[in-house]
């Protein structure tokens, strides 16, 4: 089973990246073998939603100075420094391997921002957005 | 006078440095919790509609919003004039007891358990969740179940797992259905079995930790929380109640709009944090704690079955009188998970609490309301000033966590004097330093509101890293 989380507070400016991806997929996708989950942030108990999950694919946004609006793929340098009552996509990830011995294949998408107090560019945020659902709905098995 | 930083404190939620100040001879002479994140809810609410309070205070945290969302729900209803039906305030209290279950379950067995299972003075790359997932793989599910149960309950009957909805001035606005109660009630004897388990562990754990129970945060200081008419253990519509170190009663009965004729807040200057105390006593002498400690001292009972047994033996620790040491908060937060699991039930078993109406209806009635709640972490007061269109003209937030801001670094001095030698630094000492302040299980995020003048030094520092401008205000 495909599970796409986006996460992120759609309450701040272009934090809601996550969440307005999984609204637009919502709306647009046709393939029943995959769940479609919003949350806010990744918390432990998220394990539980994910156990039969093959592929999992996280979008959300991140703040990159200098950057805005690319498209990047930050698995391998994310990481939360100290544990708190929200986690990093590779602390759910660990606790999904360690714990449940479920071990997907893992896609991570995030928009480089540099606004959380609001969508600075309506259209390069658009933009995103579209080239991201255009990729997903092209994805096959990974 | 040199200075030894821990920053950041690790395993809490939210931003703090602690500073350890060394006497000449490297002997600890202070240490101080540094809270570094400004909010400022209390000037971003006026001018708001009060009913938009509940879902503005509601984003203080991402952790206890149910408490915000209670206690200023309960300050509108003050302003409204309205008591909400039995079944409102049944299923208020149900999403409150949920959100201290998933609080306290997320303390206990992410982030204080690594100490309990290792050892404070256990190598950092060992003493952490990921060891404990390969280590004691059991305990770190037994908290994802325990946290997804409470969080489970706050979507349903809360609308949304994080800031909450359905939790309304006058009342709330949804009953709860039958199939959403059998839910509930089916997966309790579970929980409870968890929690049980959690308890036989941190009791058959307890003697390991002999010299950290007698340092950590082990001092007289006065006791404040919310009470039942019976004087028994309750987490919302209670009434205040303060006692001193010897147990004796020094208010009690208080209605919590009264909050300021007892509670007076002062300013830190190395903080944002508020440090509110006991009037009657003054500042710093008026010095109180609030939390999972502080309720099951000042309470004659919790009022379940389960949690009375466990109460009675940690009554007994100090021979029936308040317990003063900090470390033994990480005990009473897990008789609060029993108690809250068994009223639950209670409260799911009791046909008032699927009964209409489920909320009632005022326009503004009064200038003034207070609303007052038992987050995970002590105590939480609301109180809002309107005018008579119900616009926010005024807000005081008083923050669980921020009740226990004296206490925090009159436990962080006392740990560093009894565990850091400035003359050889050990890794294990500073870890004791910063686990006082996991006993408390502070959300400083909630915590930090500020009042009067304030103060802060901004520095500009160029590509060097080399400071080219001071500005101080």
């Amino acid at each position: 089973m495909r599970k796409i989380i986006g996460i992120g507070n759609p309450l701040r400016g272009e934090d809601a990246f996550g969440y307005d991806m999984i609204a637009m997929l919502m709306q647009s996708h046709q393939k029943p073998q995959v769940d479609l989950i919003y949350k806010q942030q990744l918390t432990p108990e998220l394990c539980l939603e994910l156990l039969d999950a093959t592929e999992l694919v996280f979008i959300d946004a991140g703040y990159l100075k200098g950057f805005s609006y690319i498209l990047y793929c930050p698995l391998e340098k994310d990481f939360v420094p100290s544990l708190s009552h929200h986690i990093s996509v590779k602390m759910l990830l660990e606790m999904l391997g360690s714990l449940y011995g479920v071990y997907p294949k893992v896609i991570r998408i995030c928009l480089a921002v540099n606004d959380f107090e609001k969508i600075a560019s309506k259209r390069e945020y658009d933009k995103a957005l579209q080239s991201v659902a255009e990729y997903i709905s092209s994805l096959k098995a990974f | 006078m040199e200075k030894i930083i821990i920053d950041p404190v690790t395993r809490i939620e939210g931003h703090a440095k602690i500073s350890i100040e060394l006497n000449e001879d490297k002997s600890v002479n202070d240490a101080r919790l540094h809270v570094t994140q400004f909010r400022g809810f209390e000037k971003m609410c006026e001018g708001r509609p009060y009913s938009d309070m509940p879902a503005m205070t509601a984003r203080t945290c991402g952790i206890c919003p149910v408490s915000h969302v209670i206690a200023s729900t309960d300050a509108c209803d003050n302003i409204l004039a309205v008591r909400p039906p039995k079944a409102a305030r049944s299923i208020r209290r149900i999403i409150n007891l949920a959100q201290i279950i998933q609080s306290h379950a997320l303390n206990f067995y992410h982030l204080s358990s690594p100490d309990f299972v290792y050892g404070f003075d256990a190598n950092p790359s060992e003493r952490n969740i990921f060891s404990l997932m390969k280590s004691h793989p059991q305990m770190a599910k037994d908290g994802i179940k325990l946290r997804a149960f409470g969080q489970k309950i706050i979507e349903k009957l809360g609308g949304k797992r994080i800031h909450p909805t359905k939790v309304i001035p006058g009342g709330v606005s949804q009953a709860l259905e039958a199939e959403v109660r059998d839910e509930i009630l089916a997966q309790i004897p579970e929980m409870l079995d968890i929690a049980q388990n959690a308890m036989k562990y941190f009791k058959s754990a307890l003697p390991k930790f002999k010299k950290e129970i007698e340092s950590f945060g082990n001092f007289p200081s006065l006791f404040m929380g919310l009470v039942n008419k019976e004087g028994n253990l309750i987490h919302y519509d209670g009434y205040l109640r303060f006692m001193d170190a010897q147990g004796n009663i020094l208010a009690d009965g208080i209605e919590p709009r009264f909050y300021k004729d007892y509670i007076g807040e002062a300013v830190e200057k190395d903080s944002y944090l508020k440090s509110p105390y006991y009037k009657p006593l003054g500042y710093p002498e008026g010095m109180y704690r609030v939390g999972p400690l502080a309720r099951l001292n000042i309470i004659n009972a919790c009022g379940t079955v389960l949690a009375d047994e466990h109460l009675e033996d940690f009554k007994n620790l100090n021979n029936g009188k308040p317990v003063l040491n900090s470390f033994y908060y990480h005990y009473a937060r897990l008789i609060e998970i029993i108690y809250a699991l068994e009223k639950i039930e209670a409260k799911l078993n009791d046909p008032k609490t699927m009964s209409q109406p489920i909320r009632s209806h005022a326009k503004v009635n009064r200038n003034h309301g207070v609303g007052c709640s038992e987050a995970p972490r002590g105590t939480l007061f609301h109180d809002y000033e309107v005018d008579d269109n119900g616009i926010i003209t005024k807000v005081n937030l008083i923050i669980a966590t921020g009740n226990n801001a004296l206490a925090m670094n009159e436990g962080v001095k006392q740990v560093a004097k009894a565990f850091v030698d400035g003359n050889s630094v050990k890794e294990g000492s500073l870890n004791r330093v910063e686990g006082v302040i996991r006993c408390f299980d502070p959300c400083l995020s909630c915590s930090t509101h500020a009042q009067g003048i304030y103060t802060s030094l901004i520095e500009l520092k160029n590509h060097n890293g080399e400071i080219i401008k001071t500005i101080k205000r």
